[in-house]
């Protein structure tokens, strides 16, 4: 038996676009199955615990002490999705190194200038692949990204996750 | 020539369910029901760089816009006057510093707007969106600027 018939059927039983088109609603169907049933991380029966977490933001203006309180909302800005109830926010004077005529690196403050640290708690599945925020969200201690809250938007890295 | 009938087949029916569950689907999450409270924000913002003197362009109550999509931003409340400055390396005492710029100034805008509050955003006529910490170019009756959102009044 061909595998396509003249009719353009495959193995003489259903036509090739029409076989196609099954197969990736099958395909489908079973990757929405797979992530909700059987992912660690997204599944369902995934077992949520609080995660505590610190944001550094660098070298900003005292203006955030206005724009940041506790209590606030944080979302990861690129995907627009919640990560956790800002609980704490701390600040140090700014530093960064300048180049200095004799060739060394000099750590320095900067002027008007702050640190600001945001302690967040957060719902997470904690798993040996790592913590994921709504089971979503990674944590990644090192990593650079743009939070936000409703009333503020920055850079800023995340500076250490508490176990 | 006999005219060959079209059979609906089961594969038919299968793509015409999918197409319908899609469409379905999608009217859904576009109709999804948000809550959107309507309210007056005042915030600021700050229009660096600018030649001494340039604060006297802008007037209480001239309407803002944003100089990239054109969309609204408010309406002036009061304007002042800074010195511009910047930060600097100073090698020789080791520091970093804010130097004032000479002939050049910051101005600092007050605006007032009606926004759209879904919970995560304040959207200026439901479109252009306010946060500290955002980059601005605006425009205003015969001139314009760039600069910063500083603060979003609670």
């Amino acid at each position: 038996m061909k595998l396509i018939d003249d009719k353009g059927k495959l193995f003489g039983v259903a036509n090739v676009v029409d076989a196609l088109i099954v197969l990736i609603v099958v395909v489908i169907a079973a990757g929405t199955v797979y992530k909700f049933k059987f992912m660690d991380k997204t599944s369902k029966g995934a077992a949520m615990q609080p995660v505590t977490y610190t944001v550094k933001v660098e070298k900003i203006r005292n203006y955030v002490f206005g724009n940041v309180k506790e209590g606030d909302i944080l979302y990861d800005k690129t995907s627009g999705n919640d990560i956790g109830k800002i609980t704490k926010v701390t600040s140090e004077p700014a530093t960064d190194y300048i180049p200095m005529p004799d060739g060394t690196f000099k750590k320095v403050n900067v002027e008007n200038r702050i640190n600001v640290y945001f302690t967040v708690e957060a719902q997470a599945v904690v798993s040996d692949s790592g913590r994921f925020v709504n089971k979503t969200y990674e944590l990644l201690a090192g990593s650079q990204k743009k939070f936000m809250t409703k009333y503020f938007e920055c850079d800023g890295t995340i500076y250490s996750i508490d176990k | 020539m006999e005219k060959r009938r079209h059979r609906i087949n089961l594969f038919d029916i299968i793509v015409f369910a999918v197409i319908i569950i899609i469409a379905v689907s999608g009217y859904k999450y576009l109709h999804r029901e948000k809550n959107v409270n309507t309210s007056k924000l005042r915030y600021t913002i700050e229009l660096t760089d600018n030649p001494e003197g340039f604060s006297k362009n802008i007037h209480e109550g001239d309407k803002i816009t944003d100089n990239v999509k054109n969309y609204y931003m408010g309406q002036v409340v009061s304007v002042k006057a800074e010195p511009c400055k910047k930060l600097v390396n100073d090698t020789v005492d080791g520091a970093i510093k804010e130097s004032v710029c000479e002939g050049k100034e910051t101005d600092i805008v007050t605006l007032e707007a009606n926004v759209t509050d879904d919970g995560t955003n304040f959207r200026v006529n439901g479109y252009y969106t306010v946060k500290a910490g955002l980059e601005v170019a605006v425009k205003g009756n015969g001139y314009a600027g760039r600069g910063y959102v500083l603060t979003v009044e609670r």
